[in-house]
């Protein structure tokens, strides 16, 4: 078998087993105290509505896990997609304003007396319809320049709502550190939805990928660019908007997950892609079963607070490995 | 029936670049010469599907524009004037993206595919380099990455914009040496900026300025009035061992 393959399947497998682990850990931590042979009773009981050791598990518990490692790994499927079309590195799911928007929409909510998740959803989305409308037919810079605009804008009108609003901003600033608390059912199904888009564009669209991230003409080889570049980013922010409405900002994933995965996988967007959707799904349900155990922090600080030194590192080892 | 070039006009920003270029170019290798911004490499864009242009362009007797985009990519492969490796495929990854063409979206590549990328890779003499990245190749090892990857999928038409423009005379005509020996029968485009070159080795020359076609010379019979006409200074002929002919740009 092609060495890249077996790296590829055994590090899925590795990841897989990590991921069945944090399902399972995720099940039995919680202030809710049970012991080995409760958990498994509550799991083999199935979901219960009275309040008791399977309510908690099959209620709150697994579907927060299960949401912490959907959202990752979309968000981490999200970067591979960014990073290819956008031939670049530092590209990631919030590149086109998508955060920017997600805060700024539910801060105005939060403001407005709304919930935050519905104002984050038209906030992300909205300005991931107007990057796309001022980068139409443009390269991936010009794409890359409309989010920054995009973003500023959107960050001065957040900063412009937390000077307005007075004793709202703390409520403002904690959804902006992003966390899986209020996970439930529905999330994990919308989750769901926006990790297998994610996975599937990644799969579809891999040759496209690896063409555009070669450095070579696309349209050279008979790559439609405009095509791929459209659904690429279009399922790629959807995604991202998807998990930044749900549960706020949670960064670093986008760029940690998928430049790890090339490191060891090389720079291929098929085996990346599988690896670092696994690989961010783990990522994430561990960093929330963390946060869970001291005390319910927000889980957006912790990948940022672990991302920033990973990535750094990463980027050091890459350019090591790179040569002068 | 050669390959059919009919009035073909290429505008940028209103400009016809490309101007009315009308030429049959028979089987072999065909270099074009003519300065900066000549229309050399738009011509080749226009040819390679990449530009929009006006006219007609005929293949074997059948006009590419009737032809469906994906088909045009089948028959007709472009090696663009800048090629770059900006992540570290290996050579054999970097080859089976000539093949997308053959595949289209969605299908991944199989043992076919890589059966045809190992044999353009042994053709190019990279055989002992299909697993290395590509990355930690010479220049002339990547041009001839960026050759294998045009060649990979068989075309009719092989389209080259300056294959030759980063190497040394050695590995320059090896490049040609390869073009040569493995494009009989079908056709070849070259764009090339040294004269002598394209008089060695392509069995036709085109000279190109201002968006034509302003003379065509066969091998080893420069046409010093051409020349002088397209790059706006005097030329002399050398006469070399063997029969060989050269020209060489002399100061006015």
């Amino acid at each position: 078998m092609n060495p890249v393959r077996m790296r590829c399947l055994v590090l899925s497998l590795c990841l897989v087993v990590l991921a069945l682990l944090g399902l399972l850990a995720g099940a039995a931590v919680g202030d809710w105290s049970m012991s080995w042979g409760e958990l498994a009773d509550a799991i083999l009981s199935g979901p219960s509505s009275e309040l008791g050791g399977s309510y908690v598990v099959w209620n709150l518990r697994l579907p927060r896990t299960l949401c912490a490692f959907l959202a990752g790994a979309s968000l981490s499927c999200a970067g591979v997609l960014f990073q290819g079309v956008l031939r670049n590195q530092l590209a990631e799911p919030y590149t086109l304003g998508v955060a920017s928007g997600g805060a700024f929409g539910a801060a105005m909510s939060i403001a407005l007396g709304l919930g935050a998740s519905g104002g984050a959803m038209v906030g992300a989305v909205g300005s991931l319809g107007l990057v796309m409308l001022l980068g139409r037919g443009g390269s991936a810079s010009e794409m890359i320049m409309a989010g920054v605009v995009v973003s500023s804008l959107l960050s001065s009108g957040l900063a412009l709502i937390k000077a307005l609003v007075g004793e709202k901003v703390s409520a403002i600033v904690i959804w902006l550190m992003g966390s899986f608390s209020g996970a439930g059912w529905s999330s994990t199904a919308i989750c769901l939805l926006g990790a297998s888009a994610s996975l599937a564009a990644v799969l579809l669209l891999s040759k496209e990928l690896d063409i555009f991230a070669s450095g070579a003409d696309p349209t050279s080889l008979g790559v439609n660019e405009r095509a791929v570049r459209t659904v690429a980013l279009s399922a790629a922010s959807i995604c991202a908007a998807l998990v930044v409405g749900q549960f706020g900002i949670i960064g670093f994933l986008g760029l940690v997950s998928p430049h790890g995965a090339r490191l060891i996988l090389g720079p291929a967007n098929l085996p990346v892609g599988i690896v670092s959707f696994l690989g961010g799904g783990v990522l994430l349900m561990w960093s929330d079963l963390i946060c869970r155990l001291l005390g319910e922090l927000p889980v957006g600080v912790l990948t940022s607070l672990m991302g920033g030194p990973v990535f750094i590192l990463l980027v050091w080892r890459g350019s090591r490995a790179a040569g002068p | 029936m050669p390959l059919v070039l009919d009035n073909v006009t290429v505008r940028l920003g209103g400009r016809a670049v490309v101007d009315g270029v009308s030429v049959e170019v028979g089987e072999g290798i065909t270099g074009i010469i003519g300065p900066n911004g000549s229309g050399k490499s738009s011509l080749m864009r226009a040819l390679g599907g990449m530009v929009p242009f006006e006219g007609r362009i005929s293949l074997d007797g059948v006009s590419l524009m009737d032809r469906n985009r994906r088909d045009w990519f089948k028959l007709v492969s472009l090696m663009p004037q800048s090629v770059r490796f900006d992540q570290p495929f290996t050579v054999r990854q970097a080859v089976l993206m000539g093949l997308y063409p053959l595949l289209g979206p969605f299908k991944p590549y199989g043992r076919r595919e890589e059966a045809m990328a190992d044999r353009v890779i042994r053709e190019v003499g990279l055989e002992d380099l299909a697993d290395r990245r590509v990355w930690d190749l010479s220049g002339g090892e990547a041009a001839r990455v960026a050759l294998a990857r045009s060649m990979a999928r068989d075309p009719r038409l092989l389209l080259l914009d300056e294959p030759t423009a980063a190497l040394d005379p050695r590995h320059a005509m090896e490049v040609m040496d390869l073009l040569d020996r493995g494009w009989r029968g079908r056709y070849g485009l070259v764009v090339l900026h040294d004269v002598n070159l394209a008089m060695s080795w392509c069995s036709r020359v085109l000279v190109m300025r201002g968006g034509r076609v302003i003379a065509s010379m066969d091998r080893g019979r420069p046409d010093l009035k051409a020349l002088r006409e397209a790059y706006q200074v005097e030329f002399v002929r050398l006469q070399g061992p063997r029969g060989t002919v050269a020209v060489m740009p002399v100061r006015s």
